[in-house]
């Protein structure tokens, strides 16, 4: 128990100001560098980014625009971004973590 | 990047220790640019064992996190801090928005007067996320990127019509080009000035792009081209007209909002009374306007960059903002009259200042930093007076009048052993010292009301310390020319003197800051009216002082027969003289008002302290109070006894005796009063605030005549009971409370310096 508590410290310890990406139930991604975190799995990122993928209807714009403009090519439509600086997230809402090495 | 750095270091043999710098500085830098390889690894599964092994309550943090900063966190999914977290129904809105959809002219009205509103509302202080940016229009016109001027468009949506009707894609998008535009010139103007975020306006702009690269022209070009096709649309006549008046207005405003120049000062007054005119007609046709709110969300808060909790659109309608924005215009108006005062004294600059800032209600954030701009910008009033020789100008008519020290000549002497170059060089160390405490007062002057007096209090100590600067020069000047020392009184310390009127001055206006904002408890005023005619009192002696040096300086010149120089000398006394008159009308008022507060608390008509609360001691109170001035070195404070005795009414003082003394100190201050007032606008300092001088006499004049009321009320009463001393009145408190009580300290004022206690009779 005790040797296992030290080592999940250690583990956790050099994940400390790494850049995480966390991926929330809504699917939404925050990437931000890791300062916290406790038994229940939050985790407080700070100077984080929040992307979310574009509504379904800005895909039909986007669709309708090329279709416009005859393009034939696979449609791209870019994840939405924005600066959200400190943030927590709670362990329950954790779907998927990354760390970017 | 990683396998580079290995090549190279393989590729000279040697170890090195600092490769990145070699990197960066060696062979590679020519070489082509390698995005650096990211790699991504999934940790969820090793995170969350590693996580549940963690016992409850332990944390693993990094050293320099704080949980203080912790606390500030947004927590994700949580619906009142988390402001991306989806609310499907809500956010279909604005997702699904087309604004190239057709409405009725009618409906564009009600938008435009929807956004108007918002505007006031921002610059009442709300933020652009609760305010303008809910406004879907203004959503889709806005991005956080950089993009010309003519790519801001309505976007091209599939529910699109096919041929976008012109009075949106073209007349609604100019008016919210001429708002976007408008923000951006407001918070420049705001932010190269001095205020509080947050607490007086919000600049943030969620890193949305405001334009700032457009000039005002190019935005009011777009919006004469907006008239032209709004002209030719088929439209009933009204319509037209009530959409080209807000058009029409947006024009106005951004020639009104065109940022301070540093070089030069353009007068706006007839910009803002064109804004004003528009302001009307748009007022007129509002009528016209239906409301749309579907076309307003605060879920558009989830596209904005912000670290702050979601926060609620603000109800407003153009009736709230109507009155908002012609006080805007009227401030603007008034800011840009300082032009016309020819040549001002730097006393009637502060008292320009003040006018300004007592205007009621106080003007806006925006207001406020134009009239800081006209005052400061590059360091000179109005582009064109140098601070430097205002505060030169501000101490040779308060204390150096006629000094010879002052002499121009003096500064031209280039001889460096020469007494005359030495004193201008002391004069100008000094002044450099003084200067920027010196022009910060008509700057915290024109603060919101709190933090006027917050800094007031703040600036006692800073003014204490140049005062002993000053008499350290004045003792260096007293070196150099022993001659004029030896004048038959003791000497004089000029600068000091100088420095001493000021902080006296802003002392007083910290305490009578303090009344306006109600700071104090019912029990403290007449403690603190004490204080204030204590450093009044102080003010009209110093005053004196300065008076009779210059009554010295003005016969020495008779003698000689130098009229020119006895006249200038003379002016200076008439203005020490107004000043004396007004230090002691305030002095003898706050006198009898504390005496005023000791009788209605000695007939227990003001709750009494509690005496068993153990943190409430005199002498703590004493040293809450006075904190601000504890540190300062002249004039000596009253200690918390003398305060304490001189403040309550010992038990065998009479009531005659007390309300003759409040008689005499109103009359007094009445006397002071009317030579304050009949001092002419030259030598009172008040060219071109001639309004509000009289309207001040006023105040102040009604408020002497209302606490004479108040008096005699109580003197009637304390006769009615048969008190002849405080101590009869103990037992009996209630018999008093019968026949009088004390409403409020006066909530509708005369005057906000002076609260006058409202006492009524009660009628059973």
């Amino acid at each position: 128990m005790e040797t296992s508590n030290t080592e999940a410290v250690e583990y956790l310890h050099h994940l400390l100001n790494k850049t995480l990406r966390i991926h929330t139930s809504d699917s939404r991604i925050f990437v931000g560098t890791m300062k916290c975190t406790d038994r229940e799995l939050n985790i407080i990122l700070s100077l984080t980014h929040e992307y979310r993928q574009p509504s379904p209807s800005t895909i039909a714009d986007a669709a309708y625009a090329q279709q416009l403009s005859g393009s034939t090519e696979n449609l791209k439509v870019d994840m939405v971004k924005r600066f959200v600086g400190l943030v927590v997230v709670p362990g329950k809402h954790i779907r998927k973590i990354e760390v970017e090495e | 990047m990683q396998p580079d750095l290995t090549r190279l270091n393989l590729g000279t043999g040697a170890v090195q220790p600092a490769m990145s710098s070699i990197h960066n500085g060696g062979v590679t830098r020519s070489s082509q640019y390698v995005p650096r390889q990211m790699t991504v690894r999934d940790i969820t599964k090793e995170f969350s064992d590693a996580s549940a092994e963690l016992q409850q309550g332990q944390l693993v943090k990094d050293d320099f996190f704080t949980l203080f900063e912790a606390v500030g966190a947004l927590e994700i999914m949580d619906p009142k801090m988390d402001s991306g977290l989806l609310i499907p129904d809500k956010d279909a809105a604005v997702d699904n928005f087309d604004p190239l959809q057709n409405m009725l002219p009618e409906e564009m009205i009600g938008i435009m007067d929807q956004l108007l509103s918002f505007e006031m509302a921002w610059h009442q202080g709300y933020a652009l996320s609760q305010t303008l940016f809910t406004s879907l229009h203004m959503y889709s016109l806005l991005t956080p990127y950089y993009r010309p001027l003519n790519a801001v468009l309505f976007g091209r949506k599939r529910t699109s019509p096919e041929n976008p009707h012109p009075l949106i894609s073209s007349v609604l998008r100019a008016f919210c080009l001429g708002i976007i535009k408008s923000c951006d010139a407001v918070i420049q103007e705001i932010t190269s000035e001095h205020y509080y975020e947050e607490e007086d306006f919000v600049t943030q702009t969620f890193t949305q792009y405001m334009l700032n690269d457009v000039n005002n022209e190019e935005v009011i070009t777009e919006l004469h081209g907006a008239l032209v096709i709004l002209d030719a649309q088929k439209l009933s006549e009204d319509v037209k007209h009530a959409l080209e008046q807000r058009l029409l207005l947006r024009v106005h405003l951004l020639e009104a909002l065109e940022p301070l120049s540093h070089v030069e000062v353009v007068d706006k007054t007839d910009m803002w009374k064109a804004v004003l005119d528009s302001l009307e007609k748009v007022n007129d046709t509002g009528k016209l306007g239906k409301a749309r709110p579907d076309l307003f969300s605060e879920r558009v808060q989830r596209h904005l960059a912000s670290n702050t909790p979601p926060t609620p659109m603000i109800k407003t309608s153009w009736e709230e903002a109507y009155p908002r924005f012609k006080r805007l215009a009227e401030d603007n108006i008034e800011a840009h009259r300082f032009a016309s005062i020819e040549d001002p004294s730097p006393l009637n600059v502060t008292r320009f200042a003040w006018d300004f800032s007592n205007r009621n209600p106080q003007p806006s954030t925006y207001s406020r930093s134009v009239m800081q701009g006209l005052l400061f910008k590059g360091q000179k009033l109005l582009a064109q007076t140098p601070h430097l020789s205002l505060l030169l100008e501000d101490i040779r008519s308060l204390s150096m009048s006629g000094d010879p020290l002052l002499s121009p000549s003096n500064w031209e002497v280039e001889l460096p052993t020469d007494h005359r170059f030495l004193s201008s060089r002391i004069i100008d160390e000094f002044m450099a010292k003084a200067l920027d405490e010196y022009i910060n007062i008509p700057r915290m002057i024109l603060q919101n009301r709190c933090r006027m007096r917050r800094t007031f209090c703040q600036s006692v100590s800073v003014l204490d310390g140049l005062q002993a600067e000053a008499e350290n020069a004045d003792a260096e000047l007293h070196s150099l020319f022993p001659a004029a020392a030896a004048s038959p009184l003791e000497t004089f310390y000029p600068l000091a003197a100088w420095a001493y009127f000021h902080k006296l001055r802003v002392m007083e206006w910290s305490l009578q800051l303090g009344f306006e904002l109600d700071v104090y408890q019912d029990q403290e005023m007449a403690y603190l009216y004490r204080f204030l005619g204590f450093v009044a009192a102080t003010r009209a002696e110093h005053l004196q002082h300065i008076d009779l040096y210059l009554h010295l300086r003005q016969r020495k010149y008779r003698k000689q027969g130098n009229a020119v120089m006895a006249e200038q000398v003379a002016s200076s006394q008439a203005s020490i003289a107004f000043l004396t008159a007004n230090a002691t009308c305030i002095a003898e008022f706050a006198s009898a008002l504390a005496s005023l507060y000791a009788l209605l608390y000695s007939l227990h008509l003001i709750k009494h302290l509690d005496d068993g609360e153990v943190y409430s001691t005199s002498a703590l109170r004493h040293e809450l109070r006075m904190k601000p001035y504890l540190p300062i070195g002249t004039p000596t404070l009253p200690s918390s006894e003398d305060m304490e005795a001189s403040t309550l009414l010992s038990p065998d003082a009479t009531f005659s005796a007390i309300i003759t003394t409040i008689s005499s100190r109103l009359a007094a201050a009445k006397t002071a009063l009317s030579a304050w007032k009949s001092t002419d606008a030259a030598t009172g300092n008040y060219r071109g605030c001639e309004k509000a001088f009289k309207q001040e006499v006023q105040g102040v004049l009604g408020s002497i005549v209302a606490t004479g009321i108040v008096v005699s009320l109580l003197k009637k009463t304390v006769e009615e009971c048969g008190f002849r001393a405080v101590r009869d009145v103990e037992g009996r408190e209630e018999e008093v409370k019968k026949k009088v009580k004390v409403e409020v300290v006066g909530e509708k004022r005369y005057s906000g310096f002076w609260a006058v206690p409202k006492v009524v009779g009660v009628t059973n």
